[in-house]
């Protein structure tokens, strides 16, 4: 026989599974630390990768002056230039990335429990079906 | 008043009864736009400007999540410079990569920020979007905000260099434009005064729409339409551009109404959606099509008893009343399953 209650609590977290939920329930699968560690480690590449790009389109920019002066530039400087404005933009990447994902993280785990309390009473709701919740309660009493 | 809200809600049924239909057709509709002032703007190859292929793209975003029809945009965007200059296409190319890795990575959800703002540049209503992400979104949204006002501001120095410069097909010629497009984008103080505007202008709405204060989404539309229009004021009379303060005023009051629209129809549509699931247990499948019950107008109902016992008045919500049944029923049978071992207790120990 159909069950409207439990229908109803299987509708809401199917439909829940099937929007919104994807993504915590993808999040769920990492501990916290996991978590941002992971999404640090692509910021760094991501940032990585967009200031080379950005150094190559200023290469590109100022060609013509560094192919005449190739041989009277001071490379150090240049170079050390373009690890300061590195680390910097690594820093605020790196913070940037550690803040907003922990957050992120924060709040798919408040929803979660959400879905968790419903997950429990479909349990429950699952085990009164069984007639089990009857006999674990007596089981429970002998054992006194 | 009560004739808008009774139109309200009537779109909502309607849109509950065909809303199957009605998403792709808005999509195709939004495509369509987007495509054409594409085109109108940058549509240099004759074969991208027609009808039948704008046509195309657009029914292939309409059937389709809207991530693609930013890539889409992007891909016509790329394609109509690639015919006047494959290397402008190039830096344009890197333009999107540098902005992707540093800014539009972090706020995947809102590319359509991104496109959304130099499409409604170009309808001189861009004012609506730092307005409508203050309402809805969170500061974060300020990147792809951002982003979006930098990307209009490049493609109108390509534009600008384009239509100037004469013969730009050979690799010798292309390189002094593309010199004079960095230049000018560097130097684009517009670009940055306005990026600046559009950041406050998210930041002060969604600051005044946290207040807990009564009309708390109305006052920040209004606090947000004051400050776009002092701040693209103090940025057209700074870079000395008077003539475009009619148009500004013009559009940021525009996009005022249309955010007051947008956040009048909301509420009602965000709990409208009809959610088709699939699930199964051990016995059935089931397919459900759940209708929300909400309707925003009934819900507080007011109870008057006039034999009252405690209190005379008593307000009654009825939104979620499934879930205060279901709780109230589960709280029920736990307090009889308490009574129960309760009892059994006792029975053991008078035996006892």
């Amino acid at each position: 026989m159909l069950n409207n209650r439990k229908i109803r609590l299987m509708t809401k977290l199917a439909a829940y599974e099937n929007e919104e939920g994807k993504e915590d329930i993808r999040l769920s699968k990492y501990y916290k630390t996991d978590y941002v560690r992971l999404q640090v480690l692509k910021s760094i590449t991501a940032t990585a990768f967009g200031y080379l790009l950005l150094l190559f389109m200023i290469f590109i920019y100022k060609s013509e002056y560094l192919i005449e002066n190739a041989v009277s530039l001071d490379y150090r400087s240049i170079g050390m230039t373009i690890l300061g404005y590195f680390i910097v933009l690594q820093t605020i990447s790196i913070i940037g990335t550690l803040i907003g994902y922990s957050i992120k993280y924060d709040r798919s785990r408040k929803k979660l429990s959400k879905y968790f309390n419903l997950l429990k009473r479909l349990r429950i709701i699952y085990k009164e079906e069984d007639g089990s919740l009857m006999n674990e309660s007596q089981r429970e009493d002998t054992s006194l | 008043m009560m004739q808008i809200l009774e139109f309200r809600e009537k779109l909502r049924e309607i849109y509950q009864k065909y809303q199957n239909y009605l998403n792709p057709a808005i999509k195709f509709i939004v495509a369509l736009i987007v495509f054409m002032v594409i085109n109108k703007a940058i549509g240099y190859d004759d074969k991208l400007n027609k009808i039948t292929i704008v046509l195309l793209l657009s029914v292939v975003s309409a059937v389709t999540p809207s991530a693609i029809l930013v890539l889409l945009a992007m891909v016509l965007s790329l394609a109509h410079v690639y015919s006047v200059a494959p290397l402008l296409a190039i830096l344009l190319v890197f333009i999107y990569i540098i902005l992707y890795c540093f800014f539009i990575r972090y706020t995947p959800s809102f590319g359509y920020v991104v496109l959304g703002i130099p499409i409604l540049y170009a309808l001189h209503i861009p004012y609506t979007v730092p307005l409508l992400l203050g309402l809805i979104a969170s500061p974060i949204t300020i990147l792809p905000a951002s982003c979006g006002v930098a990307i209009y501001y490049i493609i109108h120095v390509i534009q600008e260099e384009v239509a100037t410069a004469t013969d730009i097909t050979s690799m010798d010629d292309i390189f002094p434009v593309f010199i004079n497009i960095i230049d000018k984008i560097v130097a684009n103080k517009q670009m940055i005064m306005s990026i600046i505007v559009f950041a406050l202008v998210i930041a002060v709405v969604y600051v005044v729409r946290r207040l807990k204060i009564e009309y708390a989404f109305e006052i920040a539309i209004g606090a947000g339409t004051v400050t776009t229009i002092i701040g693209f004021l103090i940025v057209d009379l700074r870079l000395d551009i008077p003539k475009q303060i009619g148009t500004m005023i013009l559009g940021t009051l525009i996009s005022a109404v249309i955010v007051v629209a947008i956040q009048f129809f909301r509420r009602v549509l965000d709990y409208t959606a009809v959610e088709n699931v699939q699930f199964e247990d051990d016995d059935y499948y089931y397919y459900v099509k759940a209708v929300p019950k909400i309707k925003v107008s009934m819900t507080n109902v007011k109870v008057k008893r006039i034999n009252a016992q405690r209190g005379s008045e008593e307000e009654i919500d009825d939104s979620f009343e499934d879930d205060d049944e279901d709780k109230r029923e589960m709280e029920r049978r736990i307090r009889d399953n308490q009574a129960r071992e309760a009892r059994l207790q006792d029975n053991m120990n008078r035996r006892r």
